[in-house]
């Protein structure tokens, strides 16, 4: 009993990685973009979404598999194999997708506390210097601990889906045959959700994460569970806010142009309290991931050219590592302060710069998990490669539709 | 045309070769090198042309320089089947992460300088910095006026091939070499911190490949999950053969951190009366006495002389940490007194134990806190107490720096975290 026990503990430490860079995708892009889709698309977009869970399972399985190979982070790799140019294209792309991204995240720390009444000339500055402060002196595992349980609040979408009874019927078949309107803003949100959906940093976040856990090929069953549970979690979150904005937004024909509107989704569970919940869940949210991105473009950098790296440096030994980090929280703080500004538009326009530089990121991991030199007898199985290469097709052919669409 | 008989590897890397004719051969793809003696030296090189590969011996071949462009020509260029354990520059050293053996680090290999040496091109030194960074980028003038502008000067980041150990070109073939020579020299506590920041494929290599007393010093002073990782990945044989080199109670500290399955063919493969020690310290509260005491002390009886103990401790040679006292029991295993080895040295040879010794001993309980044992410890200015138990009996002993590693050493670091 104790041994069965005691395997049980073993399996749940090794799921993890997944689980929290899944939740990690619902930050304040991931929950804006999915009440965005719902409310202004209704189930139109559910067949992307099922599409992309499919193709981040596939790329997700690719991180953990190269990982636990190699024992190499995903920049590691990059320099190893491609050389200092391609690496140096790859960090920029990142650098680019990250900035914006935690610009995003930003913006979802004021717009939650804008709903209190909170000014974001006051709360912005305020947890740029509390994130820095948690960083270099703080415990980050006891704060990290603290805002999971903020973003818990979410679970309210999923009374809230329940409570406002959809259609399943409709809602499944939408999943499986998709009615659209294809037009260039239809495109772009799609982009976005492939953006905040398969976030490049996510690649670079959930490879690192499994190498620091050093788990072994024997062990790699394990994690394999680990990466396709977080990715039906993470896209079962997004499937139950897409419900709730489509059942209360878009059946009434009400678009969001503010957190105020995205709120209104959890009224049928919160009533006039319902904004109290979806801020408390966005700030969880967006305060992990603004701790969380520009500390893993950090080290993702550092390790791609060899800077000293890691939080137990002083800052004068790893200029280079803290100095990216400042960099991030200070520019993104700076474009959220800028005055009048929509907030829920930066948060959307930046999932959807994260979605078309996407497939950098990956045709860089697919040239490598399929390397023999690398991967040895690990390489990708042809139906893996199908679905990683057709997801890339997809954001491709989406980023020119939306492209092409601003000209004509 | 002036001839270069010192440069940068990326220098000449991706370069056209031409032929004593005049015709081009290929682009310089890669050099092998052989690492017998010292620094690599080059013994071919690799050329590809039209998508293929060819691969040549390092003979002939002249790299000259002219209004700063680089040109490579060879004469009678001899095709070659390339030895098997020969390695690949470009492949298998450039962008490579590799030690630092003074620096004590890992660092990544940005450029590699090579030199002519009695007609041999050789690699001589390792450049880790930014300055060859930008050159590969093509911006190294940018990154110097960079430099010039914040008025600082770029570190000198050139290491001397002596002072490296590339953790990937390692002589398999050669039995009668020691791998990773230059890691095997260093002090277990700076091997530790390197293998901490290795990859773990790498660092289960080089672990295997340690003799086994340095291994079980280097694998004391690791992170425990760490530890836990390489008992986990290396070879059974290794493992158990490493630990037999480790007192007890690290064992048990260790064997905590595994996972139950490594743990029990670790233990099944010890020796039967140390596998029980080690399941007894293994069931010790985290926060017990018994759960850090040493069980690899020295006791004797009351009964033999101090002329006797010094010949007896000749012949066990002790480590320094269990040495600084003596304890002393009677038939029954029970704690009698103490002599510290200052006052065994001093005393008469035919004097016994029992007349010497002091009686008022200061031990603890091995079930209790271990906080109790520090606050002891402290008060009475000892290095190690004796730890009893139920019946008296001296079950082993708590050593201070042990404390200091794994009790004190945690939370000061938590508390004082080294940014400001």
């Amino acid at each position: 009993m104790k041994k069965r026990w005691k395997k049980f503990l073993f399996i749940f430490s090794i799921i993890g990685p997944g689980l929290i860079t899944a939740n990690a995708g619902n930050d304040a892009g991931g929950v804006t973009t999915y009440s965005v889709v719902g409310a202004h698309y209704g189930y139109s977009m559910l067949w992307g979404l099922f599409a992309i869970g499919i193709g981040l399972a596939v790329i997700q399985e690719m991180n953990a598999r190269m990982a636990i190979v190699t024992g190499k982070g995903l920049s590691d790799l990059i320099r190893e194999r491609f050389g200092v140019k391609w690496a140096f294209f790859a960090m920029a792309v990142l650098l680019i997708a990250n900035l914006g991204v935690c610009i995003g995240d930003f913006a979802g720390i004021a717009a939650s506390l804008e709903l209190f009444g909170i000014t974001k000339y006051l709360t912005v500055p305020i947890f740029a210097a509390l994130i820095w402060f948690i960083m270099t002196k703080g415990d980050y595992s006891k704060a990290e601990k603290i805002f999971l349980v903020l973003t818990l609040t979410f679970l309210s979408y999923v009374i809230t889906a329940f409570l406002v009874k959809p259609h399943w019927g409709i809602v499944a078949s939408s999943i499986v045959m998709p009615k659209a309107n294809f037009t260039k803003d239809y495109a772009l949100v799609l982009i976005g959700m492939v953006g905040t959906t398969i976030t490049p940093y996510m690649q670079f976040y959930l490879q690192s994460s499994i190498v620091d856990k050093g788990i072994s090929l024997k062990d790699y069953k394990y994690e394999k569970l680990d990466v396709y549970l977080g990715t039906v979690w993470g896209v079962l979150t997004a499937l139950f806010i897409t419900i709730c904005t489509a059942e209360t937004l878009h059946k009434f024909g009400i678009g969001i142009d503010s957190a105020q509107d995205a709120a209104t989704a959890l009224r049928p569970l919160a009533g006039n309290y319902s904004f109290i919940l979806f801020a408390v869940g966005l700030f969880g949210a967006s305060f992990l991931a603004c701790c969380i991105i520009p500390l893993s473009t950090s080290y993702a950098v550092c390790e791609a050219f060899g800077f000293e790296s890691g939080l137990n440096n002083k800052v004068k030994d790893a200029p280079v590592f803290f100095g990216l980090f400042l960099f991030m929280i200070i520019s993104s703080a700076i474009v959220v302060l800028i005055p009048k500004i929509s907030l829920i538009g930066i948060i959307l326009v930046t999932q959807q710069i994260a979605g078309i530089l996407c497939p950098v990121v990956l045709i860089f991991m697919l040239n490598l998990v399929n390397d023999k030199e690398v991967m040895g007898d690990y390489t990708n199985s042809t139906i893996q490669n199908l679905i990683a290469k057709a997801t890339v097709a997809l954001i491709v052919g989406l980023t020119i539709a939306a492209l092409l669409g601003n000209f004509i | 045309m002036k001839k270069l008989s010192s440069f940068f590897l990326c220098r000449v890397l991706y370069k056209k070769v031409y032929d004593e004719y005049g015709d081009y051969i290929g682009k310089l793809w890669d050099m092998y090198v052989t690492t017998e003696d010292g620094h690599p030296r080059t013994i071919g090189y690799k050329v590809k042309k039209d998508g293929e590969m060819f691969n040549f011996e390092f003979r002939n071949i002249s790299f000259c320089e002219e209004d700063n462009k680089v040109f490579i020509k060879v004469r009678d260029a001899k095709e070659i089947i390339p030895r098997t354990y020969s390695y690949l520059l470009s492949k298998h050293l450039l962008d490579k992460q590799i030690v630092d053996i003074n620096g004590k680090k890992m660092v990544r290999v940005n450029d590699l300088r090579m030199a002519e040496m009695s007609g041999e091109l050789r690699v001589i030194a390792v450049d880790t910095g930014v300055i060859a960074l930008a050159r590969r980028l093509g911006i190294e003038k940018f990154a110097r006026d960079m430099y010039k502008l914040m008025n600082r000067k770029p570190s000198d980041s050139l290491i001397i091939w002596d002072n490296v150990e590339s953790l990937e070109m390692v002589n398999d073939n050669l039995k009668l070499a020691v791998p990773y020579q230059k890691l095997s020299k260093l002090h277990p506590a700076d091997l530790a911190d390197i293998l901490e920041d290795m990859d773990s494929i790498y660092r289960n290599k080089v672990f295997e490949s340690l003799e086994q007393n340095l291994a079980a010093d280097t694998l004391e002073e690791i992170d425990p999950e760490i530890q836990a990782d390489i008992l986990e990945g290396i070879s059974q044989t290794k493992a158990v053969e490493v630990l037999d080199s480790m007192p007890n109670d690290e064992i048990a500290d260790i064997l905590d951190e595994v996972d139950e399955e490594t743990a029990e063919q670790i233990l099944m493969n010890m020796e039967k009366e140390d596998a029980d020690e080690v399941r007894e310290l293994m069931n010790y509260e985290d926060e017990a006495v018994g759960s850090i005491m040493n069980t690899d002390f020295i006791a004797f009886n009351v009964n033999i002389t101090s002329g006797e103990t010094i010949e007896l401790l000749r012949e066990l040679k002790p480590d320094d940490e269990v040495a600084y006292y003596i304890y002393i029991m009677d038939e029954e295993e029970k704690l009698q007194g103490v002599v510290s080895l200052r006052n065994l040295v001093i005393s008469t040879p035919d004097s016994k134990l029992k007349d010497i010794m002091d009686p008022g001993v200061i031990k603890i309980r091995d079930n209790e806190l271990i906080d109790e044992a520090i606050e002891l410890a402290v008060k009475y200015d000892l290095l190690s107490l004796p730890v009893v138990d139920s019946e008296e009996k001296l079950c082993g002993i708590v050593i201070m720096s042990d404390i200091i590693d794994e009790v004190l050493l945690p939370t000061w670091r938590r508390r004082f975290k080294k940014v400001g």
